[in-house]
């Protein structure tokens, strides 16, 4: 028998620590708690831990180097857990190689849904192009293998390079990727203006979505990049 | 509420170095959806509508300052209505004189006319509406009129014809002919 993934939660404030901890047992997680960075990485390493819930501002060592010191021999997956204001920190930490994060104040769905996705990445592996399943959310939907994108069943013209952002995004979805890794993916290293990318955000958006204002399919997150929408998943529980 | 108090901090240590906030080129449509989906996150029930934007507009601006603003006009506009079923129009569009504009119009009963010369100035302390001092909202508007200050730009507000509030941002578009950060 399997057991339920173990999740480590690294958190100083005990009322939010409690708050995660309860969310995740509720939802058949096994939970380790602690209060420090140095703990928590002298236990990541004895332990088979799933998935680390790291709060950036920890009392004795900067989050951002507890997440530096666990990937340099685990690539097990990291959701930070950052406020609202600190976006800056919350690209530095995705740059450093987290998964992903959550802004507080979150909703119980939110965060499930944040561990359930970056739990996923791991499960799943890398898959080539042309045998990845077509993506489908919502009216629209990605052929990989023809290179076309599709809404209510009718083509849309995409330019190369939006169809490359789309294609990141599609494959990383649920998960927030930051203008820089898009900038560098498609325009390579010496972009440095990130004009480039909200032009091109904008006629996507103007080609995909039923308001542009309003997106339904690729979501900003604000000072840090874009995440697009998840399809509907069909095993919402874990194991 | 705790990021009303976030805001402030962060203002205030700008406002020691002249009042300068560190800026980069935002797209307005994607600061505003953010701002509605934050709002929508905490009252789902709210009814937001989103004007479908025409060309894309580009700021320069510290963009979670001026998301914090967007978000405080729409829960304002939430909370002072009168009404559950506040219905709330945000959009954006370009002036001729080189600002986007961000209209917040909601068909609540509006502002009281006594309070309007004053709108930007309530020190909660001194706020009319007892109601509105215990969630710090009359702190809300001050600050507002602060963040989007410190960007050169201008926020009004007033009563529209038909009945509702309405609130108006402007701030400055990015030159042409200079490239962002």
């Amino acid at each position: 028998m399997e057991s339920n993934p173990l999740v480590m939660v690294v958190e100083d404030e005990k009322v939010i620590r409690d708050f995660l901890a309860a969310i995740l047992r509720n939802n058949s997680y096994r939970v380790m708690e602690f209060s420090t960075g140095g703990e928590a990485i002298k236990q990541l390493s004895t332990n088979s831990v799933d998935l680390v819930l790291l709060d950036l501002g920890l009392p004795d060592i900067d989050g951002l180097i507890v997440l530096d010191a666990i990937r340099q021999w685990s690539s097990v997956p990291i959701i930070v857990v950052s406020a609202r204001e600190h976006e800056k920190e919350k690209v530095e930490a995705l740059d450093r190689g987290a998964d992903d994060y959550v802004t507080k104040p979150f909703s119980n769905a939110e965060l499930l849904a944040r561990v359930r996705t970056a739990m996923r990445r791991k499960a799943a592996g890398p898959l080539s192009e042309d045998a990845r399943p077509p993506f489908i959310v919502g009216d629209m939907q990605i052929d990989y293998v023809r290179r076309q994108v599709t809404l209510v069943g009718e083509m849309v013209h995409l330019t190369p390079n939006e169809y490359k952002i789309l294609l990141i995004l599609s494959a990383n979805a649920g998960r927030v990727i930051t203008h820089e890794t898009l900038l560098r993916e498609i325009w390579g290293p010496y972009v440095g203006d990130n004009q480039i990318l909200r032009v091109n955000m904008a006629n996507i958006r103007r080609k995909l979505e039923r308001n542009p204002g309003d997106p339904a399919y690729i979501l900003t997150e604000v000072g840090v990049g874009y995440r697009m929408a998840e399809p509907p998943q069909e095993n919402e529980k874990p194991i | 509420m705790i990021e009303n108090i976030l805001s402030v901090t962060r203002i205030q240590s700008d406002e020691k170095a002249n009042m300068r906030v560190v800026k980069t080129v935002e797209a307005v449509e994607e600061v505003i959806a953010e701002a509605v989906a934050a709002v929508r996150k905490r009252s789902p029930q709210a009814v937001i509508n989103v004007v479908p934007p025409g060309d894309l507009l580009l700021v320069p601006m510290d963009v979670i300052l001026i998301m914090q603003v967007l978000v405080n006009l729409l829960e304002n506009a939430l909370r002072h209505a009168g009404r559950k079923d506040v219905h709330i129009t945000i959009g954006a569009e370009k002036t001729d004189d080189g600002y986007a504009r961000v209209t917040v119009r909601d068909d609540g009963r509006g502002v009281q006319e006594e309070i309007l010369p004053h709108l930007f100035e309530i020190h909660p302390k001194e706020n009319i509406r007892g109601e509105d001092a215990s969630r710090g909202l009359g702190m809300g508007l001050s600050i507002c009129k602060t963040i989007v200050k410190a960007h050169g730009g201008t926020i009004q507000g007033g009563n529209q014809p038909e009945g509702g509030a309405v609130f108006v941002m402007q701030l400055p578009l990015q030159q042409e002919d200079t490239h962002g950060e």
